[in-house]
């Protein structure tokens, strides 16, 4: 095994502190350690035999973190970042220095009491995609951020992104965009949930009303589903009361709330994928709602951005496009031609195979589906990280396959239901790229 | 109108290609290790046979016959299932090595194709669990930014392994640099 001790320098394996893996099983650990003094007393009856058991399983676990020290390493090399670890599990992780967003160093409560420190390597910009190297010493923690800093700026040229979120703006700006009190009362009124609780509730006083012929027990009865529906309906009136967007230029501020107010913030270029969605009596007065799913991003203090946003509660056609032109999405939707899927697809999903269709735009890829509410979903190829295409039994028998779109935003599955099969593998396969200059560039509001 | 509709075309027809486990892209597939039946056998007649042995005891131990003659039954059509299973699913795992992408399929129920592009990569991991370690076979996983991608290539052999997961990240930096 490697001679290093924790802090040998070189391009070679280096060891992390020696308390790591007693730190990481942290208060599990000592759960699990008292779990194991109280079962000792139980089986040994008497406290001298339960103490030796304790100290047997005490020396055990400080074998197996002995063990887990000396497996676990990391090592920077030229073009990339590589760590292992793991006694029965081994693993091995490589990050090319390249896709390093940013280097943090964090220092939870029991690694500071020690005077260790985490330092925190964030590749993608989901929060849940990081590499950590825990536990280091606090001056070597540093000193590896640095390391890691120079190493990523060697590697592409660019320092990483900086930990926060743009310069503030001098004088808040006039409002792109607001949507009228109106608008929001009657559209959230109209809402399938609103519909159908007043749908049943007109049923349920029916059925009442002949079963029981008392008016006042039906009128009683029928009330019951109204207060669901109109909490959800004033509940989402309340989220978005007084919804208005600033421009900042790179991203788009939003105000919103009546009782609790709220603001986010959507960078546009992070903008993974669009959805707009318009419920079956918003589409007879030509409503839509539109929703982004944005990468995550988790500052230095630990806060995430906006994932997914609503970026327009209620709106007319003109303004959903004037929107999606303002992040940057050139495709005109009522414009485009929908596939449909294959008639096969009945016996597969008989109420809604009507309702799914696949659009490809130069630049975009569009799936719809659904009545009731229905559903547009907007994939930039530019934000598309892999495809995949998946088939069950029926619809092997039936020559048919759903093709899922994955980006890296978190909310939205993006997906063609019941396309031919052959159609679908030949699209996950050959949906091309466009050439980018460089996937991770050093700014926030670039891809993706 | 409608009817004539469904009667006039005909549900089955011959397409090019119905199951996606048979879908080429023109690419050379390549399987995984056949050692990965006995890593895929060993973790099943653990699994299932410790299982079973519960029921084998309870019944030397004199308990309920018929619930502890059921359970060691039950575990033993596990086990012989799994252990059959074992040779289906090591002949459903496949992958291929295109120019610009990676394309994974796998699955027996349900099929399922994954294709990422080497530009879209994160990161690559190479996990070996006990059994699959004495073995000398390592899993590779690819990572996007998405979550939702699921690229694994699991139980090649550790030589593989590693050529493969070297091979994915200087493609990686390679497409990534825009060359």
């Amino acid at each position: 095994m490697q001679p290093e001790s924790e802090g040998a320098s070189g391009s070679d394996w280096r060891r992390l502190h020696p308390l790591s893996p007693l730190l990481r099983a942290g208060r599990f650990g000592l759960i699990v350690l008292y779990a194991l003094l109280e079962v000792a007393e139980e089986l040994a009856g008497a406290e001298v035999a339960g103490g030796f058991f304790f100290a047997a399983a005490v020396a055990g676990a400080l074998a197996y973190s002995w063990l887990a020290w000396r497996a676990a390493g990391y090592r920077i090399g030229p073009e990339e970042l590589e760590i292992r670890g793991g006694v029965l599990q081994r693993f091995g992780r490589r990050v090319p220095l390249a896709r390093i967003e940013s280097v943090d160093v964090a220092r939870p409560i029991f690694a500071r009491m020690l005077g260790l420190a985490d330092v925190r390597i964030e590749v993608v910009s989901q929060g849940a995609s990081e590499a950590h190297l825990r536990y280091l010493s606090e001056a070597r923690a540093e000193a590896v951020q640095a390391e890691l800093v120079d190493a990523r700026r060697a590697a592409t040229g660019q320092p990483p992104a900086p930990n926060h979120l743009g310069p503030p703006t001098l004088s808040p700006p006039a409002p792109m965009l607001q949507v009228p009190t109106r608008e929001l009362l009657v559209a959230y009124a109209l809402t399938p949930i609103a519909s159908f609780g007043a749908v049943a509730s007109l049923l349920i006083f029916v059925i009442a009303l002949i079963s029981t012929k008392g008016g006042l027990v039906a009128t009683g009865l029928s009330l019951i589903p109204l207060p669901a529906a109109a909490l959800a309906s004033a509940a989402n009136i309340e989220r978005f009361y007084g919804f208005r967007i600033l421009d900042e230029g790179d991203a788009l501020v939003i105000h919103r709330g009546l009782l609790n107010l709220q603001t986010q913030r959507i960078a546009t270029g992070r903008v993974q994928a669009v959805r707009i969605d318009e419920p079956f009596l918003w589409r007879r007065f030509g409503r839509a709602r539109l929703l982004v799913d944005v990468a995550g991003y988790r500052g230095a203090s630990g806060e995430t951005a906006a994932r997914s946003a609503v970026l327009l509660p209620v709106g007319p056609p003109e303004v959903v496009a004037f929107l999606m032109a303002a992040i940057e999405l050139k495709i005109d939707v009522p414009a485009l031609g929908f596939e449909p899927v294959p008639d096969r697809a009945r016996w597969r999903a008989p109420l809604r195979w009507k309702t799914y269709g696949l659009a490809q735009a130069a630049e975009h890829l569009v799936t719809r589906s659904g009545w009731v509410r229905r559903r547009t979903d907007i994939v930039p190829l530019a934000k598309l990280q892999s495809t995949r295409v998946t088939q069950g039994s029926w619809q092997r028998r039936l020559g048919l396959a759903t093709l899922h779109l994955d980006t890296a935003g978190v909310q939205f599955a993006p997906r063609a239901r019941h396309r031919d099969a052959s159609q679908a593998a030949e699209l996950a396969v050959a949906t091309t790229l466009p050439p980018q200059p460089s996937e991770w560039p050093s700014n926030l509001s670039g891809h993706p | 109108m409608w009817t004539v509709r469904v009667f006039a075309r005909p549900v089955a027809r011959s397409l090019p290609t119905m199951d996606i486990r048979t879908f080429d892209a023109g690419a050379t597939w390549q399987g995984i290790a056949p050692e990965a039946r006995t890593v895929w056998r060993a973790g099943g007649l653990i699994g299932f046979g410790l299982v079973g042995l519960i029921g084998v005891a309870a019944l030397l131990a004199g308990g309920a016959a018929v619930a502890a003659s059921v359970w060691a039954a039950t575990s033993l059509t596990a086990t012989v299932n799994w252990w059959w299973m074992s040779e289906r699913r090591y002949r459903a795992w496949g992958y291929a090595q295109r120019e610009k992408d990676l394309l994974i399929r796998r699955g027996l129920l349900i099929r399922r194709l994954t294709v990422v592009p080497y530009g879209r990569m994160q990161f690559v991991d190479v996990r070996q669990g006990p059994i699959a370690r004495r073995l000398g076979l390592a899993d590779v996983e690819l990572h996007s930014a998405a979550a939702a991608t699921n690229a694994t290539v699991p139980m090649l052999a550790e030589d593989d392994a590693r050529r493969l997961a070297d091979r994915l990240t200087a493609l990686g930096e390679a497409h990534a640099a825009g060359i």
